[in-house]
């Protein structure tokens, strides 16, 4: 990890400072629809689940394996596996226009450091799982994840001719592990997004979930793939406590 | 030149905000100031006349353009039929302005009972009733939601008009999404919802005549089948076909030969007909039901006069010969416009009047509208969230108005945008 080393527009965004910059080398999101009655009790009060249409919100499920060298020289690289909610942002917050505002259901990763530096940093409710995996296919269109509890997600690209862009993206984050809080994303790399129809892959039953019915998930909505052979950048702002 | 950040702006960043003094509003309004300022907003530009194949409109900045009209649903020109005009003027200066009434109180007068019965002699449904309503979008809300409720099941096409999909909010039943034109995917919720081959709760499913955003045909032969076999009602939604297939022009549903087993038959006034309203037909006690019970309906004013007048006279017009001859010239110019524009831009699924362009990333939205209205071409571009990402589109909506050289005129605007904004196919070697 290293902080506020890029150029003076990733410094700060309104009075936020930059607090956390993670270097990412493959990483796959996608976004499923799910019935919001299924969704909703994973979202607190204050916000709101976006609803794609009636009755349908968004849940993404992530996965990224971040590079070596980032907590101290020599630290290995290690692995993210995050399900969040899709929410509506706060535009009232001075920042560039937010892509996705996501509320973080469950984060597990396989490194004690990052654990340390989300809860400090983000207060994110990251669980310590040594035994995850993360399986990219060969053009890193695809993952599997699993840990000692069994196979959680098999992600496929739809795709079938991917087109790479180069991307900025910015986005709104919340978790409410010690209270609500809010923080601002920025993320760059090259990618492709898409929202083409097939066989996007399955969930498995696992305490990954949380209890969460996952006979409500329909298809997926969206996908966004990595260029292979490129890296990305995480960007994390000041979090506020918006309630104890 | 770096382009503006609000290039990258979709529509979906603005739906809501969590905070309590309405900034997506305020974000919203910034964003259309931003692209006005810089001169390159090209929606909302006023016409500065009716809604034919040239049209006069101004911009922003004052500056008047003559344009190629490819972005209104004009598609028979019967809305500046001089026929169509007269009667609306006469029936103007009978019985005035507005309504001034909702239709179960003082608001029907005898152009509403003309209407509903050429409607019904021009379907050849003569056992059917008809629920007129002051637009086309209310038809759907209004409909569904009365005869809709909770628990009751609502399957709905992924590509549906947003006017079901609201219907079906309205009527609180459960909603479940078939993906577009998948009858497998159809029967398998069927399936959920009916695991012993029937329907034990009132069940419908929606689906339309042609898609708006792809101008693809519902397969509505073989979804209208499937629905009736579980026991299921279905509604079609038939307001960018109506008057504009099918043997005597009913229809998509007359053209793929279910226009009998559907229950809900719902068509738009502002399409074909040029004017503005709609129209529900369907079982006659159903349709009176309707009348009384959608409650958009009940608590509006009735469908105009003028308006009333003239969507009856197209009709009259549209039933006949005069109708015929207009539908063969749109299906003639809608394959020339395909045909000059499939080979240099991706026009997806269209086989319709409707001839999306897709252009790919929603960044190119702003400057590309710009672009084709300063090149003279007047075309309906829709964007995420209202299309796939990266899928955004040019929607060109041919008319039988249009002359062959508009037509060719039109393609070579947007192969030029093409080329010139990065759209376009590789051109064949010969």
């Amino acid at each position: 990890m290293s902080t506020a080393t890029q150029p003076d527009r990733f410094a700060r965004v309104g009075d936020d400072p930059l607090v956390i910059e993670w270097h990412v080398q493959k990483h796959i999101m996608f976004t499923w629809e799910i019935d919001i009655e299924a969704l909703d009790p994973f979202v607190p009060d204050e916000l709101t689940a976006v609803e794609v249409r009636p009755g349908i919100g968004l849940f993404s499920v992530a996965t990224l394996l971040y590079q070596p060298n980032q907590f101290r020289p020599g630290s290995p690289p290690f692995l993210e596996l995050v399900s969040v909610a899709h929410v509506q942002a706060d535009l009232s917050v001075k920042m560039p226009m937010s892509r996705f505002a996501m509320h973080a259901i469950s984060v597990y990763s396989d490194s004690p450091d990052f654990i340390d530096q989300e809860a400090e940093k983000l207060f994110t409710p990251t669980t310590l799982d040594p035994s995850l995996t993360l399986t990219f296919t060969e053009n890193w269109d695809g993952v599997d994840a699993a840990d000692q509890d069994g196979p959680i997600i098999s992600f496929r690209n739809t795709n079938p001719n991917p087109v790479y862009t180069p991307d900025e993206l910015w986005g709104q984050h919340y978790n409410d592990t010690h209270g609500l809080h809010f923080g601002v994303w920025e993320w760059d790399g090259v990618k492709c997004e898409h929202m083409q129809r097939g066989n996007a892959g399955k969930f498995f039953p696992h305490p990954f979930f949380k209890g969460m019915d996952l006979s409500r998930l329909h298809g997926c909505y969206r996908q966004m793939i990595p260029k292979p052979g490129s890296t990305a950048v995480e960007r994390f702002y000041k979090t506020r406590q918006l309630r104890r | 030149m770096k382009r503006p950040d609000y290039y990258d702006y979709t529509y979906d960043m603005f739906i809501a905000s969590i905070d309590g003094e309405q900034s997506e509003a305020s974000r919203f309004s910034e964003w259309i100031d931003a692209a006005e300022r810089d001169g390159v907003y090209a929606f909302e530009a006023p016409r500065l006349g009716g809604q034919t194949p040239m049209v006069r409109a101004r911009r922003g900045d004052g500056s008047e353009l003559e344009l190629l009209n490819f972005s209104s649903y004009n598609y028979l020109g019967y809305s500046t039929h001089r026929e169509v005009i007269e009667a609306a003027k006469a029936a103007l200066d009978r019985y005035g302005l507005g309504a001034a009434s909702s239709p179960v109180q003082a608001g029907t007068s005898e152009l509403h009972s003309q209407l509903e019965q050429r409607l019904l002699d021009f379907m050849g449904l003569p056992d059917r009733g008809v629920s007129l309503f002051s637009s086309g979008y209310a038809v759907n809300t209004g409909t569904i939601s009365a005869v809709m409720k909770r628990r009751h099941h609502i399957v709905i096409d992924k590509s549906a008009h947003m006017s079901i999909l609201e219907g079906a909010q309205l009527a609180r039943s459960k909603v479940h999404y078939f993906e577009h034109n998948d009858v497998a995917h159809l029967k398998e919720i069927l399936q959920q919802i009916a695991p012993d081959g029937t329907v034990g709760t009132r069940t419908l499913v929606c689906a339309e005549g042609v898609y708006s955003a792809d101008g693809d045909y519902g397969k509505l032969a073989e979804i209208v089948p499937l629905a009736k076999s579980f026991g299921a009602s279905v509604l079609v939604d038939e307001a960018h076909s109506f008057l504009l297939t099918g043997e005597r022009g009913r229809g998509v549903a007359e053209a793929q030969g279910v226009l009998d087993q559907v229950d809900y038959f719902v068509i738009t006034f502002s399409k074909a007909l040029g004017g503005i309203g709609g129209a529900l037909i369907a079982r006659r006690d159903v349709a009176r039901y309707v009348n009384w019970y959608a409650r958009c309906r009940m608590f509006s004013c009735a469908l105009d006069p003028a308006v009333t007048a003239g969507v009856t006279r197209a009709l009259e017009l549209g039933a006949g010969s005069d109708g015929a001859a207009r539908r063969d010239r749109l299906a003639r110019n809608a394959a020339q416009l395909r045909t000059a524009l499939a080979p240099r831009v991706d026009l997806g699924r269209s086989t319709s009047w409707i001839v999306p362009v897709i252009y790919g990333p929603e960044n190119l939205t702003i400057p590309l509208a710009d672009g084709l209205q300063r090149a003279g071409l007047d075309g309906s571009v829709m964007s995420f969230p209202a299309v796939p990402v990266n899928e955004a589109r040019i929607r060109l909506f041919v008319t039988s108005e249009h002359t062959e050289a508009q037509i060719a005129r039109c393609a070579a605007i947007v192969r030029g945008a093409a080329g010139e904004l990065g759209f376009a196919k590789p051109e064949r070697q010969s």
